[in-house]
């Protein structure tokens, strides 16, 4: 008999994005050394074991959709090559902006590229199964199994597991605010009236998926840091500054006109403690909103620190509509709540996660760090755009996924110039004192 | 394999032996051994590694024992609610038949068939109960819609009943006013099942329910005479003024709940 996993409200959530992106997530790690191939099969399998939603296939059943498990070979998950430097690029950018269908029956794939005495490690999984966040926490998880599994023989079980419902993130809240946050029943998801777009051109046959890419040199971190510091802003805060101000300037939006940015926010900083929790989606938007563009870019910092300023107040951060959403999808059937919620659900256009930190220590295998890497969001469909931002050792890389033109291509690195560009104005003070 | 099978058998020294407990640990080394060809034709060459990952899955064993051992329980006291519907079902309407024959050849007063009637309505009642519950065990539908169209029917039916009586035992000219009258006891059970069971919106139902129920309640009362036409339509305007008086309430207390949400500095200290 089949075995079938029930779909979780994200899970539902995440196949109905399906209009605006490819639901993957991506990332990519670089290792100098040549790692233990099988030992990394054994311990995915292990995990793909313990969170068997990895192995699953997508069923869109009209009154309601489940995931059924699937068998599977680990060799089908991970593909391993050889392969010279000058095709590496190619390779990893093949692999990494490919699609896994939901009713596949894999929601991950891992590509292992084995270069000069060094790895190169790129895995995709579907944004349904989990976000960043819990990709984040997965890779390090997997990095303690495997380190502890070549090491010192221990067998690689120790993975979270648990609800994947919406739910948790109530579960630690007192009784009177659970019940204030369950009664959130708010659409924040209000269609912006200036429809901001990125100023990509019209839909083609031609467009292909692309993930555009830009670093920002680590010397530069410790600056953003200083100068938010000074100005009472997070790093998450600079970026959008330089966001905004990149965009105005990129589109020709007028200057005296608000915009707004929906910045990804984790649900989790409602628990205290996930260790019981299942890996799933815990994600949220924050809508940060500028009146106008501000004579200067610290002026737009200003708003922007203003707007999530008073987002972060609020103690229900991110709450806001997960009731309404939960009710649409009980009281009716599947395929007329996704019709409701398309109705009554926008989609930002314009959109940042801010990945954060890959911390190299506990993403080291056999005591080697990763030389470099990148965790990116879902291959946006025009006109929506999603900046992804991640660090390692204090180099940061700004990627968007955009499935578009060569043209198309060519606008997201000029905004990448002008991203850099802003930064550097935004740190102009420190880099002075350097 | 021999982890596995120790594991087991370590396991099976706090399970007392009984003929199902051995019948179980032999269902057990069967599932594993099946388990453990699964996880090689998946890819996982070390067989430590899969040995522990079995029992991993298998962390106790006397849970998992005692969990089918209730399971099995379970189904057996279903076969045996479904055969005692059964019996009692024919039972239920043999007693039934032989009561109307024996009134009719008895009393013979021309209203044995309301016993024939009762019965079969006794007995749509009883089954439109189990048939929901079924349905309602089965998935969550807001507001317990099947249970509450159960109740509905049900309180129609034994109202549709009474009407039967009322009418051909007692002949009373406005017998048909107990429809209506059902119609309004569906909408106060249909309002107390909302209440009683914590629906969220059920604040909403009693705004709805009271002036309807009131504005029947109105028409029963002026037919049958109790109050006049003129004066009884203050009963609508009444039910409003219960509305109102509920919404105030309602406000009252969500404010004082936001109020005592606000108070709770903890959160802010975070």
């Amino acid at each position: 008999m089949e075995r079938r996993l029930k779909a979780e409200l994200w899970d539902k959530m995440h196949y109905l994005f399906r209009d605006y992106n490819d639901r993957m997530v991506h990332v990519e790690l670089h290792y100098d050394f040549d790692l233990n191939v099988d030992a990394f099969k054994t311990v995915l399998a292990c995990f793909f074991e313990k969170a068997p939603v990895f192995h699953s296939s997508f069923t869109d059943n009209h009154i309601s959709p489940y995931w059924v498990v699937k068998d599977y070979n680990i060799d089908e998950v991970v593909e391993v090559n050889d392969v010279d430097e000058e095709d590496l690029e190619h390779k990893i950018n093949a692999f990494l902006c490919q699609c896994l269908p939901p009713e596949g029956d894999l929601q991950m794939k891992v590509l292992i590229l084995r270069h000069s005495g060094k790895t190169t490690v790129c895995i995709i999984e579907n944004h349904m199964c989990m976000d960043g966040g819990d990709f984040k926490s997965f890779l390090k998880t997997f990095c303690k199994n495997y380190n502890d599994y070549v090491e010192n023989g221990v067998s690689p079980l120790d993975l979270r597991t648990g609800s994947r419902s919406y739910k948790s993130v109530y579960k630690d809240f007192s009784k009177a605010d659970s019940k204030a946050a369950q009664n959130l029943y708010k659409n924040l998801s209000v269609k912006d009236k200036y429809d901001r777009r990125f100023p990509f051109k019209e839909s083609s046959d031609e467009d292909y998926s692309f993930i555009a890419r830009r670093k920002i040199s680590a010397e530069k971190f410790p600056m953003i840091k200083a100068a938010g510091k000074k100005r009472g802003a997070t790093i998450n805060d600079m970026l959008t500054a330089a966001y905004f101000y990149s965009l105005y300037e990129l589109a020709g939006f007028n200057p005296s006109e608000p915009a707004t940015i929906s910045c990804a926010i984790d649900l989790r900083r409602h628990m205290k403690d996930v260790s019981d929790t299942g890996y799933t989606n815990q994600t949220s938007w924050m809508q940060c909103r500028i009146p106008e563009l501000g004579r200067d870019i610290f002026e737009t910092l200003q708003y922007v620190v203003r707007s999530s300023n008073m987002f972060k107040q609020d103690k229900f951060m991110g709450l806001y509509g997960l009731p309404l959403l939960s009710l649409g999808y009980r009281i009716m059937p599947h395929a007329a709540s996704e019709e409701i919620i398309k109705i009554g659900y926008s989609n930002p256009l314009l959109a940042m996660s801010n990945i954060g930190v890959l911390e190299v220590d506990k993403l080291a295998l056999e005591g080697h760090e990763p030389t470099e890497g990148f965790m990116s969001g879902a291959v946006k469909y025009k006109p929506f755009v999603l900046l992804s931002a991640t660090s390692m050792r204090n180099e940061m890389t700004l990627s968007m996924c955009v499935r578009g033109s060569d043209e198309d291509k060519q606008t997201v690195n000029r905004f990448f110039d002008l991203m850099e560009k802003n930064i550097d104005l935004l740190i102009a003070d420190e880099m002075k004192t350097e | 394999m021999k982890k596995v099978l120790d594991f087991i058998d370590e396991a099976f020294t706090r399970i007392p032996e009984t003929d199902r407990s051995y019948k179980f640990k032999m269902q057990l080394i069967n599932e594993v051994t099946e388990r453990a060809n699964e996880l090689t034709h998946r890819g996982i060459k070390d067989e430590n590694v899969i040995e522990d990952l079995i029992i991993s899955e298998h962390s106790d064993i006397k849970s998992e024992f005692d969990s089918v051992v209730r399971k099995e329980k379970l189904a057996k006291r279903r076969k045996h609610i479904v055969a005692l519907n059964i019996l009692g079902t024919v039972a239920f309407c043999l007693i039934t038949v032989i009561a109307f024959f024996v009134h009719l050849f008895k009393v013979d007063n021309g209203l044995s068939w309301i016993i024939l009637v009762a019965g079969a309505f006794a007995l749509s009642v009883y089954y439109t109960f189990v048939a929901c519950n079924k349905f309602r065990k089965k998935r969550g539908v807001l507001f317990h819609i099947t249970t509450r169209l159960q109740l509905a029917f049900s309180i129609m039916l034994a109202f549709a009943l009474a009407f039967f009586i009322m009418l051909f035992k007692f002949s009373i000219i406005h017998s048909w006013v107990m429809f209506p009258a059902g119609a309004v006891a569906v909408l106060i059970c249909d309002g107390l099942f909302a209440h009683f069971s914590h629906q969220r919106f059920a604040v909403f139902m009693y705004l709805l329910y009271i002036p309807l129920a009131a504005a029947v309640i109105y028409v029963i009362l002026a037919v049958i005479g109790v109050v006049s036409w003129q004066a009884g339509w203050l009963l609508i305007p009444a039910a409003l003024a219960v509305d109102a008086v509920i919404v105030a309430v309602r406000l009252i207390i969500g404010k004082k709940d936001n109020e005592e949400v606000e108070d709770d500095s903890e959160w802010n200290a975070d």
